[in-house]
């Protein structure tokens, strides 16, 4: 490689060949000059590393900007027009009022869906009491499972149910945080856990809980659901079959 | 399925491939550092991760940070031309299998021995798409990038990654056209001056 400066044309032709931006006659010029000259050769290697050391940056600062996106969406929406007049808003919010009603109407929601979100209501978790027994870990997740942390809570229950620390109570517990983490199919076999218990005092809820995922998986299968007389959420669930099948 | 019978990352991972586009136009989108690209890949594969990396003790930032990994070195495969889009339909299961051996690699750090890995099996894999010198080369790309000077950062960062040209640059910094040709082949010399020296200390050194 040369050790002295690089002149900018030969840089500049270099970047052009990087960055595809010869066309086919200089491209194969530039090749043939290459060919015979060693050094030209490892000075395309450094610029092209240099040219992605840039773009590498960039590719990692979108993803960071993609993953930032879901948090930083309520902050970007209170942001605008707070100078505007008390007319402009009013024709704004009629504009907004009357597409939302049209993309309401196109886009609402299948019934399954519809009837899902009326009937499912995040469980209020259990009363935290916290000592210094063996039960700590578990009131430590229920703290983050009251408190909407679900990713810290499914992480620390699943470590204690790993640990041969199982319970009806833990398996319903986890299969809520998982459910609010809309991981469908990890609440199931959670929810499934707790029916292993026999006499579980969480099994009608677990029951419950099975229904409305499937509800929303597959509405076809819950019309076919068999419901037990004896559960507290019997009449909730004939609701919601005779409001499928009307 | 896996030993408690819930889907299998791979099942997920099927279900993600359905989102994204053929591979022909993600190759050329991530050759383009085009943002809806990476967009649609992150938003057809990321789940899949997530869902391992949080049944495996991480969290959430865990799992983005081993997608941010897999997604930089599926880019400089894209960008090597190591990427054979005739085989490989979709980046899915490349995605998924660098990030997750990215994970063990952590999981099975001093500071994580006590995690508990739940799929043994399929995790022992390797990812042999994955070329050995590309978790080096990544980090060499990443302390070349750290010498740059905020000027730099922001004349390069908009001519090789946003891919704007001159003019444009120069009407959003508010100077000359000329002004930023010159900074930008000055930024680029010094980073081949850094370069030079290092290996001119190596040379000596050994």
């Amino acid at each position: 490689m040369r050790t002295g400066p690089l002149d900018r044309d030969t840089f500049e032709a270099i970047e052009a060949y990087v960055l595809g931006r010869m066309d086919k006659e200089e491209c194969r010029r530039f090749e043939e000059r290459m060919r015979h000259d060693q050094a030209l050769q490892q000075e395309v290697q450094l610029e092209r590393e240099h040219i992605h050391a840039v773009e590498l940056a960039g590719v990692v600062r979108q993803i960071d900007r993609i993953a930032g996106s879901d948090n930083s969406d309520e902050a970007e929406s209170g942001r605008d027009g707070v100078t505007r007049s008390p007319m402009r808003w009013l024709a704004y919010a009629a504009a907004v009022a009357v597409v939302f009603t049209v993309a309401w109407y196109l886009l609402r929601p299948p019934l399954h869906e519809q009837l899902y979100a009326e009937f499912h209501s995040p469980d209020p978790g259990l009363p935290v009491t916290m000592g210094a027994d063996r039960n700590y870990e578990f009131q430590d997740a229920m703290t983050d499972f009251k408190m909407g942390r679900y990713p810290e809570a499914v992480n620390k229950w699943s470590d204690l149910q790993a640990n041969g620390e199982g319970s009806d109570t833990l398996s319903f517990y986890l299969g809520c945080a998982y459910l609010e983490l809309d991981e469908q199919a990890m609440a199931k076999q959670a929810f499934h856990q707790v029916r292993e218990f026999p006499g579980s005092g969480f099994h009608y809820k677990a029951d419950w809980s099975l229904f409305l995922i499937t509800l929303r998986e597959d509405p076809n299968a819950v019309a076919s659901w068999s419901v037990d007389p004896a559960s507290p959420y019997a009449d909730r669930m004939r609701t919601v079959l005779q409001r499928l099948s009307e | 399925m896996d030993r408690s019978g819930a889907a299998t990352p791979e099942i997920v991972l099927a279900t993600a491939v359905k989102h994204t586009t053929t591979s022909k136009t993600w190759v050329d989108g991530l050759r383009r550092n085009d943002t809806s690209t990476i967009r649609s890949i992150y938003d057809a594969h990321f789940p899949a991760v997530r869902q391992y990396v949080l049944k495996n003790s991480g969290t959430r930032d865990d799992a983005k940070d081993m997608f941010q990994e897999a997604m930089s070195v599926l880019w400089l495969a894209v960008k090597d031309g190591r990427f054979d889009t005739n085989v490989q339909e979709d980046p899915g299961g490349f995605l998924y299998r660098v990030a997750r051996n990215k994970w063990l690699d952590q999981v099975r750090s001093a500071a994580h021995k006590h995690m508990k890995v739940v799929h043994d099996e399929r995790t022992l894999e390797q990812t042999s798409e994955l070329p050995d010198d590309l978790d080096d080369r990544l980090g060499r790309l990443r302390e070349i990038y750290a010498t740059l000077d905020d000027r730099c950062r922001t004349v390069l960062d908009r001519f090789y990654f946003e891919r704007k040209d001159l003019a444009t640059i120069a009407a959003e910094m508010g100077v000359e056209e000329e002004s930023i040709r010159t900074i930008k082949y000055r930024c680029m010399m010094k980073l081949r001056a850094h370069r030079l020296s290092i290996a001119g200390e190596e040379g000596t050194a050994s």
